[in-house]
């Protein structure tokens, strides 16, 4: 690959960054038209470096520390996932909107791609915390009547999570010679005395598990998810979770950087985690009666999977099931293929309830009922996302819930029947939503309600048309994930 | 791409792709049609027919060809793709698979075109023929599968067409609440299944392709000699059969299909005779090594499953009045009949599988006739299924009503129909099993009741809707369909008296796939023939109560009291169900967890914050505005934190 086109990753969206403030009521239409095109130079990318490795020294500092990026099976299918959901997000966001809201949009893009590729701690950080900032403005400025409070709570939740991180970061530098690289700043925790070993870790782990985000620190998610505007909920709930994902996969269970020197028990509270996200953020759904509110406990419990699979990982290796190997791949590349499941299926649900609030004004389940009569498009949406999201097959949803669930068997036994307790759950609380929202009579106080905008319908359909293609015939980005998981082994 | 399979891709691999394929596309291609033109939303009854008829001629070109001669071999064929991981998809194709592709096509054809009469009128028609398209290509897919996980896709595609179907009224409260229980209840087995398909899979993952059905067929033995104890296949087995009992409706999780008759009748048609509920019993009989080589409770668990239900369902379909709920818990009834045949092989070998699907195959006969004959009633009496309010309908709608009356006599087991040739030959099954192994006595005994509940049930309904007086304005003015309907009622009538002659020819394509001769059980024939003697008594009864009014069966049902009450209340069932556990318990459940979320782990969060923020309001006061000051603090914390790292450094 030309290292042009590795400039372009990371560079494009900065660029983008100011061309909407210029752009006047056309705003909207150059933000999608660029987004787009940025999605097919992306996919481009994933074609030309399908299941390859790419590393590229972009450059280095006075000080010694370079900016080294790697595009791998991981970080590639994630560039391509980050350009989809942003390029969507626009494309369902209305006109009416400043233009500076499109700016952010474009800055976090890049910060996130950041994140994503970067191969060096330092910026790892840097771009880690610089998604904060469109995110505390995108809230902050066009969220709902609780923003204030919610704002601030994301971002002191969050940040406080990547202080921890960053205390860790440097005392790793301080052990590999202040290089960060991940290859020289990870073998470094040998050298690290017994007593720090504990806070590096401690350290990566709070920051990647708020970020995710996993019970017990998920408080921040619901709040800044409901009071996002829907575009924002589409991108924080899509994306943002996946920085959490990605840092789990990449730098904390992975045996090539921190995964090796991961204490025994971790495997074990992860997945006592990942089982207690589940089945809490059911049940917790299944109380709400905001809809936005229980798409948003929805999405903590998809993220349980992800926590789930890496626990099952890390508890095999830690138990010495090495016999099984060839199976636990399977539940990892399940963990995996959720982050890219989930960064689809998610926004088609935050995208038809943020369809419904505007076109019927409320998102509280009793005040709706039987709109499917008025908004047959929404209908087949909403079913079609909802489905998705609960895990049925046919769907991207399912194929990792299927291997985790499979997965996680071997290392559980018969404690998985709190896993498919949860997993009923929440096929209940979905299917009772359909029912209260679009089935049974309909609710007349609604009056004569239009059907979704074509800026709503396309984006969202052609998500749903890729999860379902996923479901199908995962397997170009399950392949990925697949290879990925023998990496986070150990293997090179 | 690395093909995994036994033999190379040729036209019968091509026909098997298709028969599931064709009616699968049908269904974007109505929904697309119906939506932008009224032409295309006419025609839709006929595209999804014929899709459904092209799945059935090539269901039957599979058949016909020679791959099922019976040498060794070459009885079955299996073609797989990598799909994800190691999981694979494809097609596997065997006398029991093909069995069971040509009943599902070619009942849901008959099915497919009474609906073009029936859904003449709707609206929505469109969207009715693209999802019963959808759910009978789910079914054949399902039928065909080669691996489990694929067979799970379309096991839930089954479940969702169903959940959809059920829901075509979505306007209707009952309609929408049905749906949403069908698809709970269902989920509730669906999980289990997916932890057996994890047992199974721990067994299997090191082979090229787990979960394989072709590998589950062959090579369990090797498993069970590799692992040295049979543990694990039987709580596979329990599990799976958690998931038959959500799909094939048994006991505990049947709750979700009488409800599920507020759908259109033809939807109910689709589900008890064609799709959906003898998914589960296909299922059971295509993994059967897995019963035969597990403990032996498995086994008997499947039995005992199927015995009580056939038994407990047959009673509360003695005390139920809406003729579609009858037919139901008929069907919940049979399912259990076929489910214990499964079970007895555990004693008596394989070849009970065929026994099991030879009923299956009458029964989606039969009960699409009565189904459909039914829906013919429903259509004319403006859907009021209150037995009691129909009456003298014999005479109104002859050929009709003449159908059911085929219908309901084989599904008695009247000889010389189908229905004895299927029924009572599990029932002598079971007698034999007895002979080898004591612990079948019950479930030979609740099977041999069933036969006189089902006769009760039976003729209590017909002998209430045919004869007698008409009791409602619309009855008294039925008449006979049109000819669209009346050809499938013919049809299926005609199938149900001539298919008893099959039954051995049946049986030897079947062991075919287990290379065994058919068993001839010797039992006294005094016992062969009490089911007929039973099924004789029932009659009677039915006469006396229903059609001569002789006994006044109001005055039975009092004396019983309880027995009636708790009968008539569905054995509480529903009410534990729906009432205390989805009402009252998870709503409880929810909520405590919910006030948890908000006061404690999130009062935590904003705790911590509160503490911060008292504590800033005591830190405020060294904020004197001078800036030395500060700088002196900064310096004095970058000294500390120097000091604190050094030590650090120093010490190791």
């Amino acid at each position: 690959m030309d290292d042009i086109l590795i400039y372009g990753v990371l560079l494009l969206p900065l660029v983008f960054t100011i061309i909407p403030l210029f752009t006047g009521k056309y705003s909207k239409a150059v933000s999608t038209a660029l987004s787009g095109l940025f999605l097919l130079y992306v996919l481009y990318i994933f074609i030309i470096e399908y299941n390859r490795t790419v590393y590229y020294n972009m450059f280095t500092m006075m000080n010694g520390i370079s900016f080294q990026v790697l595009l791998n099976s991981l970080s590639i299918p994630l560039v391509l996932l980050v350009s989809l959901v942003v390029f969507i997000a626009i494309s369902y966001q209305n006109k009416s909107i400043e233009n500076s809201y499109f700016s952010y949009i474009f800055f976090l893009e890049f910060s996130l791609i950041g994140v994503f590729i970067s191969y060096n701690l330092i910026f790892f950080y840097i771009f880690w915390e610089l998604v904060l900032i469109p995110s505390y403005f995108m809230l902050g400025r066009w969220g709902g009547p609780r923003r204030d409070y919610t704002s601030l709570k994301f971002l002191i939740y969050t940040h406080v999570g990547s202080v921890f991180m960053l205390i860790s970061i440097f005392i790793l530098g301080w052990k590999d010679g202040f290089n960060f690289s991940y290859s020289a700043a990870f073998p470094a925790i040998q050298n690290i005395p017994e007593s720090l070993k504990g806070i590096v870790i401690l350290g990566f782990f709070l920051a990647f598990f708020i970020k995710l985000p996993s019970f017990p620190f998920h408080t921040w998610a619901p709040d800044v998810y409901v009071e996002s505007p829907t575009t924002s909920s589409m991108i924080f709930s899509g994306l943002l979770s996946k920085m959490g994902a990605f840092g789990i996969f990449a730098i904390f269970i992975n045996k090539n950087a921190m995964g090796s020197y991961l204490p025994s028990w971790m495997g074990i509270l992860m997945i006592i985690l990942g089982l207690t996200s589940i089945v809490y953020s059911a049940l917790v759904a299944l109380a709400q009666k905001d809809l936005k509110k229980m798409v948003a406990y929805a999405s903590i419990g998809h993220m349980g999977f992800i926590t789930l699979s890496a626990g099952v990982f890390v508890y095999a290796m830690a138990n010495n099931l090495t016999s099984y190997m060839d199976g636990i791949k399977l539940v990892l590349a399940g963990g995996l293929f959720m982050i890219f499941a989930h960064g689809i299926i998610i926004p088609i649900l935050f995208g038809s309830v943020g369809s419904v609030e505007r076109s019927t004004g409320t998102r509280a389940m009793n005040d709706l009922g039987g709109i499917t009569k008025m908004m047959p498009n929404l209908a087949f949406i909403m079913v079609g996302g909802f489905l998705a999201s609960l895990g049925l097959p046919g769907f991207a949803g399912f194929i990792s819930e299927f291997s985790v669930v499979v997965g996680t068997w071997i290392a559980i036994g018969f404690w998985a029947f709190l896993l498919i307790f949860g997993m009923v759950v929440a096929a209940s609380y979905h299917i009772w939503a359909l029912q209260k929202t679009l089935f049974g009579p309909y609710n007349n106080y609604l009056g004569k309600i239009g059907d979704m905008l074509s800026n709503e319908l396309w984006p969202l359909l052609l998500l749903l048309i890729i999860a379902f293609i996923l479901g199908v015939y995962p397997y170009p980005i399950y392949h990925l994930f697949y290879s990925y998981s023998g990496i986070i082994m150990g293997g090179v | 791409m690395v093909i995994n399979s036994l033999i190379n891709i040729n036209q019968y691999v091509i026909a098997a792709f298709l028969i599931f394929l064709v009616p699968v596309i049908m269904f974007p291609l109505i929904l697309l049609i119906g939506k932008f033109s009224e032409t295309g939303k006419r025609i839709s009854g006929i595209l999804a027919t014929t899709g459904i008829f092209i799945s059935f001629i090539l269901s039957w070109f599979i058949y016909s060809n020679g791959t099922f001669s019976f040498n060794p071999g070459d009885y079955y064929f299996n073609f797989e793709f990598p799909w994800f991981g190691n999981i694979t998809w494809g097609v596997f194709v065997d006398p029991l698979a093909i069995t069971m592709a040509l009943m599902v096509s070619g009942v849901s054809f008959l099915i497919h075109m009474f609906a073009i009469g029936y859904m003449g009128k709707d609206p929505n028609k469109h969207v009715y023929f693209a999802e019963t398209s959808l759910f009978t290509g789910g079914m054949l897919g399902l039928v065909l599968s080669a691996n489990l996980v694929m067979f799970f896709l379309f096991w839930e595609l089954v479940g969702l067409c169903s959940y959809l179907l059920i829901g075509f009224w979505y306007f209707k409260p009952n309609a929408a609440s049905a749906a949403k229980k069908a698809f709970i209840v269902t989920r509730v087995g669906d999980v289990l299944l997916i932890l057996g398909l994890a047992v199974l899979y721990w067994m299997t993952f090191s082979s090229n392709d787990p979960l394989s059905i072709y590998n589950l067929n062959t090579q369990i033995p090797l498993i069970i000699s590799r692992m040295h104890s049979n543990l694990d296949l039987a709580i596979a087995g329990a599990l799976i059969l958690g998931g038959v009992a959500g799909k094939s409706s048994q006991f505990p999780l049947h709750v979700w299909i009488p409800d599920a008759m507020e759908g259109p009748t033809t939807v109910s048609a689709l589900i008890h005779a064609a799709t959906m509920v003898t998914a589960g019993i296909y299922l059971v009989a295509r993994i059967y090594p897995i019963y035969l080589y597990a403990l032996p409770w498995a086994g008997l668990l499947v039995l005992y499953m199927g015995a009580f239900t056939a038994f407990l369902a047959g009673t509360i379909g003695i005390v139920v009045n809406d003729v579609k709920r009858i037919l139901a818990y008929s069907t919940i009834s049979q399912l259990g009949y076929m489910l214990a045949a499964l079970g007895v092989g555990i004693v008596l070998g394989e070849s009970t599988v065929g026994y099991s699907l030879y009923h299956l195959v009458v029964h989606a006969f039969l009960k699409a006739l009565l189904f459909l004959s039914a829906g013919s009633i429903l259509f004319m009496l403006l859907d009021v299924r209150d037995i009691r309010k129909m009456g003298g309908l014999w005479k109104k709608m002859p050929i009709t009503i003449s159908a059911m009356f085929i219908g309901a006599l084989t599904l008695i087991g009247f000889p010389p129909l189908a229905g004895y040739f299927s029924k009572d030959a599990i029932i002598s099954l079971s007698y034999y099993g007895y002979l080898h192994n004591t612990a079948l006595f019950w479930a030979w005994f609740l099977l041999l009741i069933g036969a006189f509940l089902t006769t009760v049930y039976t003729f209590r309904m017909f002998f209430v809707v045919a004869l007698g007086k008409p009791k409602s304005y619309a009855a008294e003015n039925a008449k006979d369909p049109p000819w669209v309907m009346i050809i499938p009622l013919i049809v299926l009538s005609g199938l149900s008296i001539i298919y008893g002659l099959f039954q051995t020819d049946f049986y030897n394509f079947f062991n075919g796939v287990y290379q065994m001769t058919t068993m001839h059980f010797d039992i006294p024939w005094y016992i062969e023939w009490l089911p007929f003697i039973l099924v004789l008594f029932g009659l009677l009864v039915a006469y006396l109560f229903y059609a001569s009014y002789k006994l006044n069966p109001d005055t039975v049902a009092r004396k019983s009291g309880i027995f009636y009450r708790i009968v008539k209340n569905k054995y509480y069932l529903d009410v534990l169900f729906t009432n205390i556990i989805a009402e009252r318990f998870m709503v409880i459940l929810a909520k405590l967890f919910y006030a948890i979320d908000k006061y404690v782990v999130d009062g935590i969060v904003n705790g911590v914050g509160i503490i911060f923020r008292i504590l800033s309001e005591y830190f405020r006061k060294i904020q004197t505005g001078i800036v030395q000051y500060y700088a002196a603090i900064m310096l004095a914390g970058l000294i500390a934190i120097l000091i604190t790292v050094f030590i650090l450094i120093g010490g190791i």
